[in-house]
């Protein structure tokens, strides 16, 4: 579904911040990404949005090696993966109901499919009441909800969180967690990233661990027997 | 929700008409449209003076038969009327010349009037030149040395006047006007364009993140380019629009305020119904021109986007 051969990503002439990265992601996969701060954890996240392209190697979406792809094509593989991000990222301009309508409205849904599926995903994460809000008046854990429905709203094929609990208490975060494992047992292929090893530890994931750039796959005990969702390649 | 909000689609999402930098540049769209409307107003009237002054005065010949003879003696009417029938019976015969006639006394006097000032009581006393005109249709100046030379046979003193010489200096003057305004209305088109492109440009800078946000999100180039579209729209059509009808006003108000002052430093905008038509099509033109370079400066600049 997802593969990665021998990527290196570098920021200009600097040093690469990713080398050598091989991984594939089987399709309804739960990974966690994980590694300290500066090992590249973001620069990764932002190949898998296809928000950079990769300085060397290849990287393969949905069936497509990205670099054969037009800039047209490109968009469309963006709109199958969904984005979460730490800082939310919303548009505060918008509503919450016209920020979570974002990405059909860029996939020309008809205004009668926007209404009805937005009105129903605000009613899940129980916003209902708040989607005519904008974001800034709204609190920091109702934003995170926004900003995760607005990441769903599209059934991606590929969701993808920054540090999600990063700036919630232990309970919001296992809830939260308890939303992704619930998106991921309807299909979504997950991967997110976080530094919180309470959360790792009690969720049995794989995990893409990053150092100083270098990737290797750790698969918990638990799920040793089951089929590997992640293969290390030519590690 | 503002009228704004109520007349764009919903797919407007960046709200790139609120922060500052919009008053200024409607402003700016508003004023450089107005300045075209004025200098295509005046480049036709240029145009309609050179077509009068042309059609008037081109192949138009006039000879001045003057009273007095080379030693300050007066004619006497008989000498004078001769000289006249002479001079018209030679441009009768020629093939070059046509239409020959003389200027009655009264319009003479009315030609010379407004160079002696306001005491015309002058004119009463003195005895006025013969003017005779006539069309010629060479600009041989052979023949025009030729023909003066014949005339001075029957006249020593009488003066030929093609008018060419003074036509061709006024042409001279009137086209470099003509000439300027084009170059005005360059450098002017040209100033538009950069504050088009460079205000595009500072939208984009201002609002990166959100670009950035919604081209992750699955954006396509067509999509953030509506998103500029719409804002040069809302911004440029009306200020192309209320700047020519500014220019329009303010013309008329020229006119009818100083159509009555007998004064050359006062402009007049006389332009006609098919001018006025193609004056209207300036705003439309400064719509054209800034969606055209808004939209390239946008693709240009997205490009750069992965």
């Amino acid at each position: 579904m997802i593969k990665f051969s021998h990527v290196g990503l570098r920021y200009g002439i600097g040093p690469e911040v990713l080398s050598d990265v091989n991984f594939t992601l089987e399709p309804g996969s739960f990974h966690f990404l994980s590694g300290p701060s500066g090992s590249g954890k973001t620069s990764l996240m932002s190949l898998l949005y296809l928000g950079r392209k990769p300085t060397r190697g290849e990287i393969s979406m949905f069936g497509h090696d990205i670099k054969s792809l037009s800039r047209e094509q490109l968009a469309f593989m963006r709109q199958k993966v969904g984005v979460v991000f730490q800082d939310f990222r919303l548009l505060n301009n918008l509503t919450a109901f016209e920020n979570v309508a974002l990405p059909l409205r860029l996939s020309n849904k008809s205004e009668k499919q926007i209404r009805s599926d937005v009105t129903e995903l605000l009613e899940w994460v129980e916003l209902g009441e708040y989607m005519h809000r904008l974001p800034l008046t709204l609190s920091g854990g109702q934003q995170q909800r926004i900003a995760i429905a607005r990441a769903v709203i599209s059934k991606p094929r590929l969701l993808l969180a920054d540090e999600p609990t990063g700036n919630l208490d232990d309970n919001i975060g296992y809830k939260l967690m308890g939303l992704f494992e619930q998106l991921n047992r309807m299909g979504t292929t997950m991967v997110i990233a976080t530094h919180n090893q309470q959360i790792m530890d009690k969720f049995y994931h794989k995990k893409l661990i990053l150092q100083d750039g270098l990737l290797t796959v750790e698969t918990p005990r638990n799920i040793m027997h089951d089929a590997p969702s992640v293969q290390e390649e030519a590690m | 929700m503002s009228l704004f909000q109520r007349l764009t689609p919903k797919s407007y999402i960046l709200p790139l008409h609120k922060r500052s930098g919009s008053i200024q540049f409607f402003t700016i769209i508003a004023l450089m449209t107005a300045m075209l409307v004025i200098i295509g107003a005046v480049q036709f009237s240029l145009l309609s003076t050179v077509h009068n002054w042309k059609s008037l005065i081109e192949h138009q010949a006039s000879i001045e038969i003057p009273a007095l003879d080379q030693n300050g003696r007066d004619y006497s009417d008989e000498e004078i009327n001769m000289m006249t029938q002479r001079i018209i019976a030679l441009l009768e015969n020629i093939d070059y010349t046509s239409d020959v006639h003389t200027e009655s006394h009264e319009q003479v006097a009315q030609l010379i009037g407004p160079w002696l000032g306001e005491n015309n009581k002058i004119l009463d006393n003195m005895r006025l030149p013969v003017l005779v005109n006539f069309n010629i249709n060479t600009d041989d100046n052979d023949f025009i040395a030729q023909l003066t030379k014949r005339i001075n046979k029957i006249a020593p003193r009488a003066r030929l006047q093609t008018h060419k010489n003074w036509l061709n200096k006024f042409l001279k003057i009137v086209n470099g006007v003509h000439g300027l305004g084009l170059l005005i209305i360059a450098v002017t088109v040209t100033a538009t364009l950069f504050v088009i492109s460079s205000t595009v440009r500072t939208r984009m800078a201002i609002y990166k993140k959100e670009l950035a946000l919604i081209h992750i999100m699955g954006a396509h180039d067509r999509f953030i380019l509506r998103q500029f579209l719409i804002y040069l729209g809302y911004l440029v059509i009306p200020a192309a629009f209320i700047g020519a009808i500014a220019a329009f006003i303010m013309m008329s108000i020229i006119s009818a305020l100083f159509l009555s002052a007998d004064t050359a430093f006062i402009p007049s905008f006389g332009v006609n119904g098919g001018q006025f038509f193609k004056l209207l099509f300036i705003p439309l033109l400064i719509c054209i021109m800034s969606i055209s370079i808004g939209a390239y400066t946008v693709i240009r600049e997205m490009k750069r986007m992965p």
